[in-house]
């Protein structure tokens, strides 16, 4: 039973917010201290091994089959701790592993977005890299399929305007992915007199939406390129967000059932020895004061 | 923000240790506690603890690779 003098309120509903942004079941119940002390300490904590790791650590195993993932499982089990950023990792996982989310070969909609990238031309026999946009619409290809086509229009590395046609294979990266940049390569074209000629190549990337690639699940490849930028400070980010998850469950139980040894203003146990000989007067005296309480009540 | 990578491959690992052990004695000891005093103070040595403790480790460590 928890002390009164502790405001619980609704405990279950504040060990749900508690769980879901640490510190909030405690801002809740009006222990603002404690809200402050946790939201600092498992925030601070969590978010400092994200951005050690790129935003990239929280990988969700898959929910249904791809058993070969299932091996990120026990570290998810202790950032799952944390709450709503966990959450949103199960989420992104369920839309990552769908069976829609695959390398994109036609377009439902016209598409333009900034492009960073290479531009290799069989006339200049040179390759040089370009920024710009590109504007791709879906549109039919040779014996009716439906293809990607386009154009692209920036400027060279020298500052000299570039504008080229795309057309025929043009492939974008998969939608949802654990990457800000989603890759895009096309066949630069020419299609004057009716004749689609091949002129060269485009391969470069254009942003991927903040929703679409934060707490993704990285594939195999991502994961050893992460593995290989980070070094010893992938554990490290990992540990830290496990941490993170596991502390915020003694803060959930907190929430729930208030402080395991009592309020606090009880006299040190025998098993923690004073460190000062006031400390020791101090337990005696407040000891000393509780006694007569104590006989009166039995 | 390129000074941050740099700064961190400079850093060594064990120095990680300190802010995760405050970390760590401070939640332990607040869901232990409910009185502010008591938390820190609590906090305060369980932190002594874990540093002493490490510290003892990481001493036995290198005497057991000295000269390796």
């Amino acid at each position: 039973m928890s002390d009164p003098r502790i405001p619980l309120k609704e405990p279950k509903l504040a060990a749900l917010l508690a769980f879901l942004l640490p510190g909030a079941g405690h801002l809740y119940q009006g222990r603002y201290f404690k809200a402050g002390l946790y939201a600092v300490c498992i925030w601070g904590l969590f978010l400092y091994g994200m951005s050690l790791a790129d935003w990239k650590i929280v990988n969700a195993p898959p929910l249904h089959g791809n058993a070969s993932r299932r091996g990120v499982m026990l570290k998810y089990a202790a950032q799952f701790g944390v709450g709503a950023p966990a959450l949103v990792a199960l989420m992104q996982s369920e839309r990552y592993y769908k069976e829609s989310n695959r390398p994109v070969r036609q377009l439902d909609a016209p598409l333009d977005a900034p492009f960073t990238g290479e531009l290799t031309l069989r006339t200049r026999q040179t390759a040089g890299d370009v920024t710009g946009t590109v504007y791709l619409e879906p549109a039919q290809g040779g014996f009716g399929a439906e293809v990607i086509r386009g154009r692209f229009a920036g400027t060279d590395a020298d500052g000299e305007p570039v504008e080229v046609q795309l057309g025929e294979f043009v492939e974008l990266g998969r939608p949802i992915s654990a990457d800000s940049k989603r890759y895009l390569q096309a066949e630069v074209i020419d299609d004057a007199g009716g004749r689609i000629q091949s002129l060269g190549h485009l391969h470069g990337s254009i942003p991927r939406p903040f929703w679409n690639w934060f707490v993704v699940p990285l594939d195999d490849k991502q994961d050893r390129e992460l593995h290989r930028q980070l070094g010893k400070y992938h554990e490290l980010a990992t540990v830290f967000t496990m941490i993170a998850g596991l502390l915020n469950v003694l803060a959930i139980w907190d929430a729930l059932e208030g402080p395991a040894y009592g309020y606090g203003d009880e006299p040190e146990s025998t098993d923690e020895t004073p460190d000062t000989e006031a400390e020791q007067a101090d337990a005696d005296k407040d000891s000393s004061d509780k006694q007569p309480v104590a006989e009166a009540v039995s | 923000m390129d000074a941050l990578p740099t700064l961190l491959a400079h850093t060594n690992m064990t120095w990680y240790l300190l802010p995760l052990a405050a970390v760590i004695s401070l939640v332990y000891s607040a869901s232990r506690y409910e009185q502010t005093e008591r938390i820190l103070r609590r906090a305060g040595k369980l932190f002594a603890q874990i540093i002493l403790f490490m510290g003892a480790i990481l001493a036995l460590l290198a005497m057991l690779s000295y000269r390796l």
